[in-house]
């Protein structure tokens, strides 16, 4: 039993407890009467740039930092219907609150957003800033982003990971990284539909070799061989994956960006899944040319992909020059596929290299089968490393032009290289990396694509932490949108990593074993 | 009695103090731990301790969090000599005492010596420059909370199973798979100490569950992550050659205590067969008062005492002397001092491990700085691999390169090696401090600006970055600071046209974009010179005129009189002209030559005289491909 004394002592504690929250709360309470505040004449400069954007309803809440010098900050958001928000800071960083945010724009789908920014000088005046006009968009985007983060290095793997972001929430959870299998390297992750029943996930493990994790309908296995780029067909009977012979080069010189990647050889192969077998395509594994970047059409009718002629033969390769390098561009292909009767048509070229002046890379079709998302440089299959790599667009839906598609550079683009796009499941977002922001980080952004194929100016993925891109040392590339989470088990996954191999497959094609001079292989 | 007690314990408390004190000097003038915080090739794991809330968050959402947030942070203070051995003293010695207790507590007279076990352990493993701070930490924290669990003076048994089910989560939580470690302690306490099995076999059963039911199902950990993390078999710690350097001593710093409690059980067991309990215990007590009473008193107490001391300070030391790596030691030393531009004392270590390929390439570097590189590199070892690190072995020893490409203005090598160097050694501050640096030199703001705020958190880094973040915003391009200038224009111009993949065509690369690049061009004209390559030496020293020299460098000078002795293309020099005495050697030299006609026979005479020289190298040095 506790003795009148010990109860009045837990009576004190308590009630001191209470006097201190109700102090601290009050002192946390800094909001202040804004009426009255005089126009500074532009809008704030706020980051990221969260300015005349077009948002999907159903995206975490887009906090920022004010970057004006002030005292006090004060943003109020608000849309047409439902109730205002008022946030005030003392850093300039804005953290609004979840709920009313998703009220806010779940009421007031295809309006506009504004957002006032007000800041309090040392006289104690009040700075009213021109309004934000942003506009919620009619259409949502998928629920879930899958991304790789990594440290930009790319010799040494580090913390890999595979990760998962759930996008109405900061929520962020591994899918796989590599303390499952003892370090190593996850690559590319691909998907079937924007689902995530049906995944691939390529990776290399000095302790359990190189492999690709098939998940199919809740059940992992992994195949004996290195998936490259892989592209799911609709119907998730197969998927296409490349082969490439990478060499990592070094432009020392260049100022912006000095790494490149290069294919030494490459071709493009197809996996069955009914009966694990992988098979080739004549077309698309020629030896007097470089295929990679598979893309299936919506329908599964045809397959994009890119195809550069080789530039060397095998006893010049050891002779290879940055300019055979630089020469090196890639058409935009395509090439029908029968899925039921498993035979393909002729290949047909969609963009030349010839003509463009560039190399077109990772061509990816919208979903409703209208747009083709493709990106271009001034050479080379490594758009990431291009800071001339920007995204184009091909409406699949019009008419050609002396037979051929028209294609046009999107205003989502910057100075810096736009890779790794991706389409929602509606057609109506893309998400993108992009170095725009941070030089040698990428960063993933979301663009909203109008029913004209006209792109917003996008927006960065939203963190909880308003500067958290700032000091974030990790790049995000490859982000997938799908409308559900992996579902399967990071546990699941390694396990199976680290298990042995179950489905051993026989290549029927090799890429070439080439010897460079001073060049490094990848690790 | 009381009074011999007291002295006997003084006598345990001062031979403490004077080997834990023994062990800070030792640390603190020989092993030198800033070499563990400042060279990034030195350990894995010392990443600079970011002070902020998303940092203790993201450190907190994972089991191991307390014992890895407090080693983070108290690494930091590796930074400075006298202060970091401090911290690893206190951890020691906070070992020790757990360990006393333990022993107090289970009655285990004899087994005083174990307390001095880890310590040993610990000061191995900073001679030998292996890092196990967090280890060493996770010991503390389940000792600590070993202690905890024998205090709690209950014959329940069920009241001990909650107690140990308790803090075995604690222990989990903070020490991760530490607290293995912690369950296999009370286990043994329990069924061998205490001789109560159900409890015993209790706490081996949680012991074990928990990491599965918290790690691996709670906070969704692998099962191999959660039955590791923080201990010996952890492939964090197998896989890394830097890190599973003395797993034994490891494996002796966690498993003496578990092994003493066994042995501790064991004896009490046969002692209580050998005798009645009680009557054992009373005569023990006398005998024991007795010799305390003694110790105390006389001069075979002192001697046990000296004895004991001896004994200790000399497996210490035998051991430490085992473990020492002198060559290790010295090119740790050597980044160190190149690092802070000490280059008078590079040259002086260097001078212990001559012929070392990492030592080669720090002296020449700081015989560049002296001014004295053209004039005194055949002083020494030289070897053209070495100059640059070109190495095949050296080839991802990315942390020895940078300084050397930052001097020489090749700012996307240094990016590049640092950037590997932060991938491989997780966000070390030093790194992240040079990327920032050479960011803002190459004009990479944006990049920059990444590293500058992510160091700004860094304890003890912070003001060197905001400082800068500073000066990118009030004067974007940098054009006030001095020293980002000077080294920017030695950068070479783009140039598509080639990779620069070798130490030649960096240097090339260097010298042809018309900068003034006086150190690319005398490491080009050596590079040359090492490999013997005269006709590439007739091609570029001829442009040495276009620096400010006053002199030729003496080996410059012989290579020319060399060239143009051998070579039909001469080189010829309007402004500067060669010194007699070179001339007057270069002359005796070739005396010797051909005085013994054959190279052979000349050798032993010339290297008695013209050791020192490029005639000499050129001849007997030039390594054969």
């Amino acid at each position: 039993m506790m003795s009148k004394e010990h109860i009045y002592a837990v009576l004190a504690i308590i009630g001191v407890a209470i006097g201190i929250g109700v102090g601290v709360f009050l002192a946390c309470d800094i909001s202040e009467d804004i009426t009255g505040a005089t126009p500074a004449g532009r809008i704030a400069h706020i980051v990221p740039d969260y300015s005349s954007i077009v948002i999907p309803a159903n995206i975490a809440p887009m906090n920022f930092v004010v970057r004006e010098d002030s005292e006090l900050y004060c943003v109020r958001i608000r849309s047409a219907k439902g109730r205002e928000i008022e946030a005030f800071s003392r850093t300039g960083e804005i953290r609004i609150d979840k709920g009313q945010w998703r009220s806010l724009l779940g009421q007031n789908r295809g309006a506009d957003l504004e957002i006032e920014v007000f800041c309090k000088d040392e006289a104690g005046k009040w700075r009213r800033y021109d309004t934000i006009h942003n506009t919620i968009a009619n259409a949502e985007i998928d629920g879930y982003l899958v991304y790789r983060k990594i440290r930009p290095g790319y010799r040494i793997s580090g913390d890999v990971g595979i990760y998962q972001r759930e996008l109405g929430s900061y929520a962020e959870s591994v899918v796989l990284d590599n303390s499952y299998f003892e370090g190593g390297c996850l690559n590319c992750h691909a998907f079937c539909n924007n689902k995530t029943d049906k995944m691939l996930i390529g990776l290399r493990s000095e302790t359990y070799g190189s492999s690709a994790l098939l998940v199919n309908d809740g059940e992992v296995n992994k195949i004996g061989t290195k998936f490259g780029y892989t592209s799911w067909h609709p119907s998730g009977k197969l998927a296409v994956f490349s082969l490439n012979k990478v060499y990592q080069v070094f432009h020392y010189a260049r100022k912006h960006e000095y790494r490149d990647v290069i294919d030494i050889d490459s071709a493009l192969a197809y996996y069955d899944v009914e009966s694990a077998t992988v098979k080739r395509c004549e077309h698309l594994s020629r030896k007097d040319r470089l295929e990679t970047y598979p893309g299936w059409s919506s329908d599964g009718t045809y397959l994009y992909y890119c195809s550069a002629p080789l530039q060397w033969s095998q006893d010049q390769k050891e002779e290879i020059t940055p300019d055979m390098v630089e020469g090196v561009k890639y058409d935009l292909m395509r090439i029908s596929y029968d899925v039921e009767r498993d035979e393909w048509g002729e290949p047909e070229t969609l963009v030349f290299a010839e003509e463009s002046g560039k190399s077109a890379l990772e061509p990816r079709v919208s979903p409703d089968g209208r747009w083709l998302l493709f990106c271009m440089c001034d050479y080379g299959c490594f758009p990431v490393y291009q800071p001339s790599s920007d995204l184009y667009m091909i409406d699949l839906g019009s008419k050609r032009v002396q037979g051929k598609f028209a294609y046009r550079k999107l205003l989502v683009n910057s100075e810096a290289s736009e890779s790794w796009h991706s389409w929602s499941s509606n057609s109506r977002w893309i998400a993108f990396s992009s170095k725009r922001m941070h030089g040698s980080f990428t960063r993933t952004y979301f663009s909203y694509v109008d029913a004209n194929g006209v792109t917003s100016k996008p927006f960065v993925l939203p963190q909880n932490d308003p500067a958290y891109y700032e000091s974030c040392l990790r790049t995000f590339s490859v982000p997938e949108l799908v409308v559900e989470p992996v579902r399967m088990t990071k546990e699941a996954l390694g396990k199976v990593v680290r298990g042995q191999v179950d489905k051993v497959v026989d290549m029927p094609i090799t890429a070439a074993t080439i010897k460079a001079k001073a060049w490094q292989e990848r690790e | 009695m009381n009074a011999g007690r007291t002295v006997w314990w003084s006598g345990g408390t001062l031979r403490s103090v004077i080997f834990h004190l023994l062990i800070y000097l030792f640390l603190s003038a020989y092993v030198d731990l800033r070499l563990l915080h400042y060279v990034t090739g030195a350990t894995v794991g010392v990443s600079g301790f970011p002070c902020t809330w998303s940092y203790f968050l993201e450190t907190l959402a994972l089991p191991g969090a307390g014992v890895r947030y407090v080693s983070v942070f108290l690494t930091q203070f590796f930074m400075f000599r006298w202060i970091g051995p401090v911290v690893v003293v206190l951890q020691a010695w906070g070992i020790a005492l757990c360990i006393d207790r333990i022993v107090a507590r289970c009655h285990g007279k004899g087994f005083g010596w174990v307390r001095y076990v880890p310590g040993i352990m610990i000061l191995f493993f900073y001679t030998g420059y292996a890092y196990h701070f967090e280890a060493a930490m996770a010991l503390l924290l389940v000792l600590g909370l070993f202690n905890l669990y024998v205090a709690i003076n209950s014959e329940k048994q069920q009241v001990l199973l909650v107690c140990f089910v308790i803090l075995m989560l604690v222990a989990y939580y903070l020490a991760a798979a530490g607290s293995l470690l912690f369950g296999l302690m009370c286990g043994i306490y329990e069924l061998v100490v205490k001789k109560r099995g159900i409890s015993g076999v209790g706490c081996l059963v949680f012991g074990a569950a928990i990491p599965l039911l918290v790690g691996v199902y709670g906070f969704g950990l692998s099962h191999s992550h959660a039955y590791s993390e923080l201990m010996p078999w952890s492939w964090r710690i197998t896989k890394y050659d830097l890190l599973n350097k003395m797993l034994p001593c490891l494996y002796g710093m966690l498993g003496c205590v578990p092994l003493c409690l066994l042995l501790m059980g064991f004896l009490k067991e046969r002692k209580r067969e050998t005798r009645g309990h009680r009557r054992k215990n009373k005569k023990d007590k006398k005998k024991s008062e007795r010799k305390m009473g003694r110790a105390g008193s006389d001069s075979r107490g002192m001697i046990k005492w000296v004895a004991y001391t001896v004994v200790l300070l000399s497996v210490a030391s035998g051991g430490a002397y085992y473990f020492t790596n002198g060559q290790l030691k010295t090119l740790y030393e050597i980044e160190y001092h190149r690092g802070e531009g000490h280059w008078e004392r590079v040259l002086q270590l260097a001078d212990k491990y001559p012929g070392q390929f990492l030592s080669i390439q720090a002296r020449n570097q700081a015989l560049y700085h002296l001014g004295r590189f053209g004039d005194e590199m055949f002083n020494y070892q030289q070897h053209p691999e070495a100059l640059m690190l070109s190495y095949a072995a050296f080839a991802k020893s990315y942390w020895h390169k940078y300084d050397l490409y930052i001097d020489l203005g090749l700012m996307g090598q240094a990016d590049e090696v640092l950037t590997e160097s932060m991938v491989a050694f997780r966000d070390n501050p030093h790194v992240l401090k040079r990327l920032a640096w050479v960011n803002m030199i190459s004009g990479k703001h944006q990049t920059a600006r990444v590293y500058l705020r992510a160091l700004q958190t860094r304890l003890f880094f912070g003001k060197w970055a905001r400082e800068y973040l500073a000066k990118l915003e009030s004067d974007p391009d940098l054009k006030g600071d001095a020293e980002i200038q000077g080294l920017r224009v030695l950068m070479p111009r783009e140039n598509g046209a080639r990779f620069l993949a070798t130490s030649e065509m960096q240097l090339q690369a260097q010298i042809q974009n018309g900068r003034q690049n006086k150190m690319a061009f005398e490491y080009l004209l050596a590079l040359y010179m090492l490999r013997g390559e005269m006709w590439n030496v007739a091609d570029l020293a001829g442009g040495i005129e276009r620096y400010d020299y006053q002199q030729i460098p003496v080996a410059f000078e012989e290579a020319i009189l060399l060239n143009n002795k051998h070579n039909n293309k001469k080189i010829s020099l309007r402004r500067l002209s060669i010194r007699t005495e070179t001339k007057q050697r270069f002359d005796a030299f070739m005396a010797v030559t051909v005085r013994h006609r054959t190279k052979n026979a000349a050798q032993a005479e010339l290297a008695r005289k013209f050791s020192n020289t490029y005639m000499y190298y050129y001849f007997y040095g030039v390594p054969t491909t």
